[in-house]
């Protein structure tokens, strides 16, 4: 198997922007005092929680970004995220480290968020994407047309996603939000690669079909 | 090769996850088929679409909602028998009444109905009747019964009984377990539902607090925390930033005593507060351990006891405040007898450091007890 053309590293934000790159390597820098993910579940380990809640501050926004994604709403999501967290924290005894922590911390994450939209299925429009995600960030150094049309793409796109199923949605933001390779969509979502494959190949199928206007333009 | 394996070639293509002679057979099919292109360039376009789509960040640091959530559910015993994480849901999703994990479903409700047929068959009997604390058997179904606690509480602390054990003050006594233990003990309702309980641990004007004065290398080292974990009790920081820290404080009813337990004034040297979860045992033990480091820790005083007078003299009026603190301290231990078994109680520990020669100064207000 080929090398995944963004590994998947939690501590070196993805895109490779300049601002990213300087930060991951500022990281690197102090990389003497900054504990490791093992050092710190250790320590929580040992009884001091304030270990795990550095964990909770390192994980929490990418964990909180990928799961608005695939359950659709900031509230859930938000939800998701502490309960997940919650139950890391509480079996961490069980965490037997053959994954990263944050491999670990997902499973659990997409576990629940995958039931939780089997329970509360939302309703589909670009609508409602736009009303459960309330405050939308935009950029802002953007023309005001530019912004509105990446607002309106953004809730197409949502509103798309949210037509998937759990399963197909959930290989879908893990492989091009979070640049997860298939070895860790795999482990994840306690999956076989093939089937991660197969999955995300009708995944992208079905939301090209959704938005083939719109992407048919863009692709010529 | 069948025409969807090859499409789904071209997907693991774009991501990088096929072998190297994979990557050359794709290529060809790419250089020969022009609907295999566009393929490849709709699913690129999709690709980028949604890697575009804006990222959300938290409005809110989840750590102390987490840590304390965590620290319920360890408490409750759900780290052995919780649920799996597949299994878990959102706590805001849950049934309040469904929350909690067992028998412990079933136990709660049973000693919430066993205290309202006590109450019940005194009230055949007697008048007035505690009405308030009647309704707090509704306590593990019900978050409205719940707040209405603490009032039931005070209230039924503040009845200006005289005589030693009337079969009302009985009633009141064996019936506030359930109303008390649904306030401060870590239920299995509570555990699910720690965002609608969260603030009740800390702003909890009830909440017991015990302040010392301590040496600086007994703060410095974190001698306590290390007590703590040789215990095994969990516990948390109190915030000082957060808008609930020393509520007690304001509570009581001596504000120049208040006053000399600002931060500022009491501890230039530096103040620690902890929020424990500790059983009656537990307390005890934490507490003697402390009692007997005396050349490094001295005790200041302990706040729980002086809300429950405030509380008796806002509603008596100007009744002798000390005989109330004495009945509502008779009331208070009749509490722990009966809930010594089961409950969890949170526990605030402030330690103050003080310079060394400073040591046994008494604070501003003179109301420290040697």
């Amino acid at each position: 198997m080929a090398r995944n053309r963004r590994e998947f590293r939690p501590d070196m934000p993805r895109n490779g922007a300049i601002g990213n790159f300087s930060r991951h390597f500022r990281v690197q820098l102090i990389g003497a005092v900054v504990k490791t993910d093992g050092q710190l579940i250790d320590e929580a380990l040992g009884g001091d929680s304030a270990a795990f809640g550095q964990l909770v501050t390192r994980y929490q926004d990418r964990l909180y970004n990928t799961l608005v994604h695939v359950v659709g709403s900031a509230d859930a999501a938000r939800d998701v995220a502490q309960d997940a967290l919650v139950q890391a924290y509480v079996k961490l005894e069980t965490f037997e480290r053959a994954s990263g922590f944050y491999t670990w911390l997902y499973r659990i994450a997409m576990n629940m968020a995958i039931s939780y939209r089997r329970r509360d299925k939302p309703t589909v429009s670009v609508e409602h994407a736009r009303e459960a995600l309330g405050h939308e960030p935009v950029d802002r150094g953007a023309s005001p047309t530019a912004r509105l049309e990446q607002q309106e793409r953004a809730c197409q796109v949502r509103a798309a996603l949210a037509t998937l199923s759990e399963e197909h949605r959930a290989i879908l933001i893990l492989r091009e939000i979070d640049g997860c390779a298939y070895e860790q969509i795999a482990e994840i979502l306690d999956l076989p690669i093939g089937t991660i494959r197969s999955r995300l190949y009708r995944a992208r199928l079905q939301l090209r079909d959704q938005l083939k206007g719109s992407f048919q333009e863009e692709a010529k | 090769m069948n025409p969807e394996r090859r499409e789904e070639m071209i997907s693991a293509y774009l991501d990088g996850e096929i072998s190297v002679e994979e990557r050359a057979q794709v290529e060809r099919w790419l250089a020969e088929s022009p609907e295999l292109r566009q393929l490849h360039d709709e699913l690129k376009a999709l690709g980028a679409s949604i890697q575009a789509l804006p990222r959300h960040q938290l409005t809110q640091d989840l750590q102390a909602a987490v840590l304390r959530r965590a620290e319920q559910t360890v408490l409750a015993g759900g780290a052995a028998r919780g649920p799996n994480a597949s299994d878990i849901r959102p706590a805001s999703k849950i049934p309040l009444w469904l929350r909690g994990a067992g028998w412990r479903r079933l136990a709660w409700p049973a000693v919430a109905v066993a205290a309202a047929l006590v109450v019940m068959l005194f009230d055949a009997q007697q008048a007035p009747a505690p009405r308030e604390v009647a309704q707090a058997p509704k306590g593990p179904t019900s978050i409205a019964a719940r707040q209405e606690v603490p009032s039931a509480k005070l209230a039924a602390e503040a009845q200006p009984q005289t005589s030693a054990a009337s079969p009302a003050q009985n009633s009141t006594a064996v019936a506030k377990p359930s109303a008390a233990m649904s306030r401060y003990a870590a239920t299995p309702g509570e555990v699910a539902a720690g965002r609608e309980l969260k603030d009740a641990d800390t702003s909890n004007p009830q909440l017991e607090t015990i302040v010392y004065r301590v040496s600086p290398e007994f703060l410095r080292e974190n001698s306590l925390e290390k007590m703590l974990a040789k215990s095994q009790i969990v516990w948390s920081a109190d915030n000082p930033a957060d808008p609930s820290f020393g509520i007690n404080f304001k509570e009581r009813d001596e504000p120049a005593a208040a006053d000399s337990l600002s931060m500022k004034a009491a501890s230039p040297l530096g103040r620690k507060a902890y929020v424990l979860r500790v059983s009656d045992e537990q307390r005890d033990k934490i507490l003697a351990e402390l009692g007997a480091k005396s050349d490094q820790v001295r005790k200041i005083e302990a706040l729980a006891r002086s809300v429950v007078g405030a509380a008796a003299k806002r509603t008596d009026g100007d009744a002798n405040s000390e005989e109330h603190r004495s009945e509502a301290g008779r009331a208070v231990e009749s509490d722990k007898v009966a809930q010594k078994v089961t409950t969890i109680r949170p526990l605030r520990i402030v330690l103050e450091a003080s310079a060394p020669e400073s040591a046994p100064v008494a604070p501003a207000d003179g109301k420290a007890k040697p």
